[in-house]
């Protein structure tokens, strides 16, 4: 009778704790894909703050870029009303990536703002959030990668199923991002 | 005057420090000389010993009494007099005179040398990177018993501060052999170079890039051993992960710091310097440790002040450093560090 007893618990027990087991490791790879959303978060946060500063200091140099200034102005607005991890979120930082360097690019054709103090300051600034954001991003994708081989690897993804567990994307690298970095000011 | 502006070829820094390797010359000879007299009243002395020693012999042989028997104790004193005697001679003569040889050596040629490639860098033969930022390094975690440091460099090449200087860290370990008796030995934990340099962005939290003995040694199963660790990073580069295992306090900070072209950069360091390199950054400073055996910026007193290819040698171990800034882009301060 009590060997029956144990084997039935053995029976439920044993796929019970495997459950607890995988159903954790997905919890934990989870979060810590949130957590690396977040950090990336916080950073495009801090350029967020430095487009209207860096509009202004262009904008009081290059009037007749009028057209980009209000785009990147525009684009900056977007990503800020869609503040998650959405679609959207992430093709509106995608378009201020590709104007922020155009701006730059605008902005280093007019001599006396190539040589203003404030635009340097903000150039330096920039170039460190962009690093930043690399860094995050590259942290965000390889949490995310963890994540998704738990997602999509038999016996795990059957548990991933059973509790919605759904894959997450990557956040995609830039051309330039991939390049060696050398930048000289 | 840089590296890459000044040639870095020992004749041509003789030519520029001719006055003072004359003088050096001078005084080598002079040095040897008195070696020389060390060695002739040693010899002397040890023959008079021998000579001292056999004659008590004779005499207690001939005599073949008790009186006699006493005697033949007689050739303890007058051997510990002749050693004592010998040591003060040995030092005084010739250690004394290579260790004043070597000391002034490097004042003047390996310090001159170094003024004329980097005017920025100093060079101070009996100091080295102390203990403490050895342990704080934290690429090292077995306790030091031992440690002595010499022939450090240090100042700043461009923007970038640099030190580093020869090391050797050892832990003492006892055990008992069979008879219960106590042994100590001395196990060597680190000999060869430490380096800190000034890294080129800020950060606060650390990172620690060592060899991967664990994936190397036992492949899948090392990889899958190290993920248990909370503080692993796994980076994107196939061959960076090969070849070395990284923690870090922060994830995203550890990749702020190894990006994809400082990992390029780290794995032609390894090339350079060898597969047993470590490096910490922590403090937004990078201390590499270069495991090396031999006895770097030692010259030799009978290898002319003059010999060339002895200054190239130091010329090449000071330099192989001096690179590091240039082979890791450290003088680029694109970011908000000045």
């Amino acid at each position: 009778m009590d060997g029956a007893i144990i084997v039935g618990i053995l029976i439920i027990g044993f796929p019970l704790l495997v459950l607890i087991f995988i159903y954790n490791g997905h919890v934990n790879r989870r979060n810590a894909v949130d957590y690396a959303y977040a950090s990336i978060d916080v950073q495009l946060k801090k350029r967020w703050d430095l487009i209207p500063n860096l509009v202004n200091t262009v904008k009081g140099f290059a009037k007749h870029e009028k057209e980009l200034l209000e785009s990147i102005t525009r684009s900056r607005q977007q990503a800020r009303d869609t503040h998650d991890d959405s679609y959207e979120r992430f093709e509106g930082e995608r378009r201020i990536d590709d104007e922020l360097p155009r701006l730059i690019a605008v902005a280093e054709s007019y001599p006396e703002l190539k040589s203003d103090k404030q635009f340097l300051n903000l150039q330096r600034n920039l170039t460190e959030v962009e690093s930043q954001i690399a860094a995050a991003r590259r942290a965000y994708n390889a949490a995310v990668m963890n994540y998704n081989n738990g997602v999509d690897m038999f016996p795990s993804s059957v548990v991933a199923s059973m509790f919605s567990f759904k894959r997450r994307q990557h956040f995609e690298t830039r051309a330039d991002e991939r390049r060696n970095q050398s930048v000289n000011l | 005057m840089s590296l890459s502006q000044f040639p870095a070829d020992a004749k041509v820094l003789a030519r520029e420090m001719k006055p003072a390797l004359d003088a050096l010359e001078q005084g080598r000879l002079k040095s040897l000389a008195r070696i020389s007299q060390g060695w002739k009243k040693i010899t002397i002395t040890v023959l008079i010993m021998i000579g001292v020693s056999v004659l008590i012999l004779a005499i207690t042989t001939s005599l073949a009494t008790s009186r006699g028997n006493e005697m033949v104790f007689l050739v303890i004193p007058v051997g510990l007099i002749g050693i004592i005697y010998c040591a003060v001679i040995h030092h005084k003569f010739i250690s004394g005179h290579k260790a004043i040889y070597c000391a002034v050596y490097k004042e003047k040629v390996i310090g001159g040398m170094t003024r004329l490639i980097q005017p920025d860098m100093t060079y101070s033969p009996d100091r080295g990177i102390s203990e403490k930022a050895f342990m704080e390094m934290g690429l090292y975690s077995t306790g030091i018993d031992r440690y002595h440091s010499e022939d450090l460099f240090a100042g700043k090449i461009g923007k970038t501060a640099i030190m580093f200087s020869e090391a050797h860290a050892e832990e003492k370990r006892t055990s008992r052999d069979s008879k219960g008796r106590k042994k100590t030995r001395w196990v060597t934990i680190f000999r060869g170079l430490l380096t800190i340099v000034d890294f080129n962005k800020n950060f606060r939290s650390w990172v620690t890039v060592k060899p991967d003995f664990a994936e190397s040694t036992f492949g899948w199963f090392g990889r899958k051993i190290q993920g248990f660790s909370a503080n692993l990073v796994r980076l994107e580069n196939p061959e960076f992960e090969d070849a070395f295992v990284v923690h870090g306090g922060d994830q995203v900070e550890a990749r702020y710091i190894l990006t994809p072209d400082m990992q390029d950069r780290l794995l032609d360091l390894r090339k350079w310097f060898g597969d047993d390199i470590r490096i910490a950054f922590h403090n937004s400073r990078m201390h590499l440790t270069i495991p090396n055996s031999d006895n770097w910026f030692e010259p030799n007193i009978n290898r002319s002040a003059h010999d060339t290819t002895q200054m190239q040698m130091f010329l090449r171990q000071m330099s192989s450093v001096f690179r590091l800034v240039e082979m890791l882009d450290l003088n680029t301060r694109i970011w908000t560090k000045d």
